[in-house]
Order: C-alpha cells, then structure tokens, then sequence
C-alpha cells in the first residue's frame, strides 16, 4: 500500500514536470477557478458570521399585561406562568430569558433625557411600559413564526421585535449561499475540464506503455495511480497558490477598508479566524477535482 | 490447459475471423499456430489473452473459463501467461533490466525477488552483460531477448508469442527459438503463432493450422505444408 503510494507519487511528480507548459497552463487556470470559488467562500463566511452575531445581540421583547385589579400577589403569579409557557415555544433559548422591569426601564430612559424633553414625561404614570421577558431565538429566520407562537400565549400583551431586519439579513444571507453553489459547481466544472485535459497528455504519451502494462498484467488501479496522483498534485498546489492570493487579497482587503472607512475590522472576520477552514477547503476541493479529473481521462486506455 | 470449443469471432465492424474453432493444447506442449497472413492466427492469440472476447464457443486456459472473466479478473488472468510480439513492445526510457523488473513489479514483487529474479531470466536469455543498456542500444534479436525475459521473469504456465521472429533475421531467428525451446523443456506450455516456414518444418513440433478463420490441419510432428521433406 505504501510502496503504492510512493511509486504513485514519483512518477506523478515526474509527469507534473514532463508536461511542462500545460501543467502550468493548468495550474494557471485551476487556480484562478479555486479562487474564485474561494472569494465566494468568504463572502459566505463573513455573512454566516454577521448573521450569528445578529442573532446573539438580537432579542424579542415579550410584554406582559398586568390587569387592573391584580395585586402583586396575582401578578407574581401570571408572570411564572407567561414565563412557564414561554419556555415551552420552540426555538427558544430557554437558558437566556431574562426580566425587563417596565418602571426601571421608563427611569432609565428619562435619565437619559434633559430638561425640556423630560417635560413632556410629566404626569406620566411610572409604570407606563408594561414588564417583559427578554427572549433570545435559537435559529433567527424562524423570528416570524417564532412571535406569533410568543403572541399567542395567555397574559401577553405585545411582541416587539426587528423583524425587517432580519429578513433582510436572511434574504442575503440565503441569496448570497445559492449564488456561490452555483459558482462552486461551475468553476469546479471547469477545474475539472482543464485538469481532466493535462492528464490526457501524459496519459497519451505514455499510451504504449499503459498498453504494455495491460498486457503484463497491471491492474487498472496500478496503471491509474500515478496519474491520479498528477491530478491531485496539480489540485493541491493549485489550492495552496489560491490560498496565499486569498489571504494576501482578505488582507489587503482588510486594510483598506480600515484605512479607509476609518473602522477596524468592520463586523469582518479576521483572517485568523477562517484560514483554516479556508485551507482545507480548497486542498479537499483541489485534490477531488484532480483525482476525479484525471481518472476521466485515464479510463479510455484501460479498455484493453 | 487449453481448450478452444467451437470458438467464433466476429469484430464489431461484422467481419467473421473465426470460424467455429476447436483445439485442445495439453500442459508442457509446443504448438505452432500457422497460416497465410490475415488466417485468423492473432485473432486466436488475443482470444486467448482477452484482448477480445469470442462471439461464440467456449475458451478454456488453466480451469479459467475465459469468457465468463470480469474485467477486474483479467489482470490476474494475464499473470499466469507470458506474451511475446513480433514488435517486441519494450519501454524506450527504460533498460533491459528495468523493463524486466517492471513486470515484476505490477504484480507486486519484492525487491528482494526483483533483485534475484531479474538476473537469473536475463541470463537465460544471454543478455546479461546488457543489463544497463537501452533498447535503441541493442539488435533486433537482443530486444526479442528482453521481451522474452520480460515475459517469463513471473514463471507463466504458458508462453503466447504472435511472430516472435516476424522482424528478424533467419540466423537471429533460429537463436531466439532456441531460447523458446528451452523455456517449453523447462516446462512451460507454448503456443507459437507464425509464418515462418523453415522454422515450422525444421523443428517437428504440433502445427495447427488456420485458413479464413478454420483449421484445416492438427497435425503432431508436423511441418508447414502438407508436403514434409523439402
Ligand atoms: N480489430 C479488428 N477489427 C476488424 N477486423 C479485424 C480486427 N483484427 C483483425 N481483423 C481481421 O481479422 C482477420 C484475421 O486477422 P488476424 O487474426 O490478425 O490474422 P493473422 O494474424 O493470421 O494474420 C483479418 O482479415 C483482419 O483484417
Ligand atoms: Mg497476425
């Protein structure tokens, strides 16, 4: 198995290097497909990462109703049950509910106010913002639903939530993830093609000899080996050339904005935090479109 | 060892080779296949190799029914025979020795049996004092030698060779038959597909004959034509 691999990888390396000119056509061409496919990753990245932040700082206010006549006794009573039932509605981050008292909520807001603003508060009773319960949603595109499950338990006066926002968020979010599919599937295509192409040559120059192995006896996965392992090679190093162009980009990118519009980091994710998955990506997305690539190309020649 | 049943072969553009062929070769013979040129006798050798398939009959090598292999079968089929072409089919960029060990090497040798192997058969054949040279660099008769080598470095129980002596010489020929012999003493069955007609007459071996895809002549002891003596 070892010495399989081994006499794979010699004699892949030495037909990366025979073809010369095309190896590096191809090079060329995967690379660019990778990075591509990489721009769209990041996007995708950066957009799962805003969408998680959102939905951490994102909360629904749940008003509760206290009736005229209940004492506090009653009311202590009404709030265990709208927060018992809270907690039963999906999608609820049960763990992160927390009391909002209305009277405290109205001081600090007029705290926050001068003079002549707070002059038209006066008269106002204190308790004029009714007491809620903070809830977080686990999963933020289910807000919609969410809230109308929240409105309808008993005791609860009003829902309060961005939901606008959210959906517009959701409708990138969800915009942007279709899109870059689509330009996966497409320049893995192409990848695909191009690799698939370079192969064919070293596959035919050395026809005579796949056709002598045939008739020694080789299998067809001793013969394939050392030309999967070509397409692999070129994948993965043209996985690892888009890699350094990608960070060098994201950097780049990074400053710019920063210098520019004056915010560091901008709600972006730092390299640091995506080059691993981004590395991965591409040498898993290289090595598969290599290997595959290649093994279109040689199975013509194992008919004999 | 070899049993051909009533075997046709039509190629897929319709034309008809063979014919309804039968034949039985037993272990450690010496056959000659022979006929004019387009008989059918290829056709027989790459049946027998499973370059191609029959359209119809039966193929029997080594208690393998040749027909019924999967392709992932064949490889291993191959290993048990030896074959040798009239253009002696070696990889220019390797030498005598690697071309040899290479053979050893798809099957999944050892170094160590490469090592002990390789030597032994280019000296059965004579060539090692050539072992680091390059085909380009040797005779028409030396590069036959190395196919030789190469065909029976993995002990075949049977050696298949389409013209072995098509490209050469008459004297040069003799030589490389020489070496056949030796290697069907040894114990390994052959067949022989040729038209070289001294060679058939001389030698008073099995001769098969083929013409337009029949056999018309299986004959022990036998000689290329129907007359024997000169
Ligand atoms: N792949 C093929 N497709 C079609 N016809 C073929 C093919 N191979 C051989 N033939 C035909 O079959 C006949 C027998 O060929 P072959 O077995 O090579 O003859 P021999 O070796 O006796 O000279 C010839 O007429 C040849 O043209
Ligand atoms: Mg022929």
């Amino acid at each position: 198995m070892f010495r399989a691999i081994k006499r794979s990888f010699i004699e892949g390396t030495r037909g990366m290097f025979k073809n010369g000119l095309m190896t590096v056509t191809s090079l060329f061409v995967v690379t660019a497909c990778i990075f591509i496919f990489g721009v769209f990753l990041m996007i995708t990245f950066n957009i799962n990462h805003m969408t998680s932040e959102m939905a951490e700082s994102y909360q629904v206010d749940v008003y509760i109703t206290r009736p005229e006549d209940a004492d506090d006794n009653v009311y202590e009573n009404i709030k265990a049950r709208v927060l018992d039932d809270i907690r039963k509605v999906d999608n609820i981050d049960t763990a992160n509910i927390s009391f909002v008292d209305g009277k405290e909520k109205f001081k600090n807001y007029k705290a926050g106010l001068d003079k002549e603003d707070l002059k038209s508060f006066e008269g106002l009773p204190e308790d004029l913002i009714p007491d809620a319960f903070a809830v977080k949603l686990e999963d933020i595109s289910l807000v919609d639903e969410s809230c109308s499950k929240l409105s309808a338990i008993e005791g609860v006066e009003d829902v309060e939530n961005s939901s606008d926002l959210v959906e517009v968020i959701n409708g990138i979010s969800s915009a942007v993830k279709t899109f870059s599919v689509w330009i996966i599937v497409i320049f893995a295509l192409v990848s695909l093609f191009i690799i698939s192409n370079t192969i064919k040559l070293t596959v035919h120059n050395r026809r005579k000899e796949i056709n002598i192995m045939k008739y020694v006896g080789a299998t067809d996965s001793y013969i394939k080996g050392p030309f999967i392992m070509e397409g692999m090679l070129v994948g993965i190093v043209s996985a690892l050339i888009a890699f350094f162009i990608s960070q060098w980009s994201y950097l780049g990118l990074m400053t710019s904005i920063s210098t520019t519009v004056m915010v560091s980091s901008f709600g972006l994710l730092n390299f640091n935090d995506i080059w691993l998955r981004l590395i991965v990506s591409y040498v898993i997305l290289g090595s598969i479109i290599g290997a595959f690539g290649s093994s279109i190309s040689v199975r013509r020649y194992l008919k004999v | 060892m070899i049993t051909f049943e009533n075997v046709s072969k039509i190629y897929d553009n319709g034309y008809g080779a063979l014919k309804g062929v039968s034949f039985h070769i037993n272990k450690g013979e010496f056959v000659f296949l022979v006929g004019s040129s387009a008989a059918g006798k290829s056709t027989i050798i790459k049946l027998m190799m499973k370059e191609e398939s029959a359209t119809g009959g039966s193929i029997i090598i080594n208690d393998i029914d040749v027909n019924d292999l999967r392709h992932k079968e064949i490889p291993y089929f191959r290993r048990t025979l030896g074959v040798v072409f009239q253009d002696f089919r070696l990889l220019p960029n390797k030498t005598v020795q690697e071309n040899v060990s290479f053979a050893m090497e798809i099957v999944g040798a050892s170094s160590k049996e490469i090592r002990r192997n390789v030597p032994l058969v280019l000296s059965q054949v004579g060539l090692s004092s050539k072992a680091k040279m390059y085909p380009h660099q040797l005779s028409g008769g030396e590069q036959q030698r190395v196919a030789i080598a190469r065909a029976i470095v993995n002990n075949p129980a049977i050696l298949i060779a389409d013209e072995p002596t098509g490209n050469l010489d008459p004297e040069t020929a003799l030589e490389i038959m020489a070496i056949i012999e030796e290697i069907n003493k040894r114990g390994t069955t052959v067949v022989m597909a040729t038209h070289a007609e001294k060679i058939v007459n001389d030698m008073k071996k099995r001769v098969i004959m083929v013409e337009k895809g029949i056999i018309t002549r299986d004959e022990n002891e036998g000689g290329y034509g129907y007359v024997q003596s000169n």
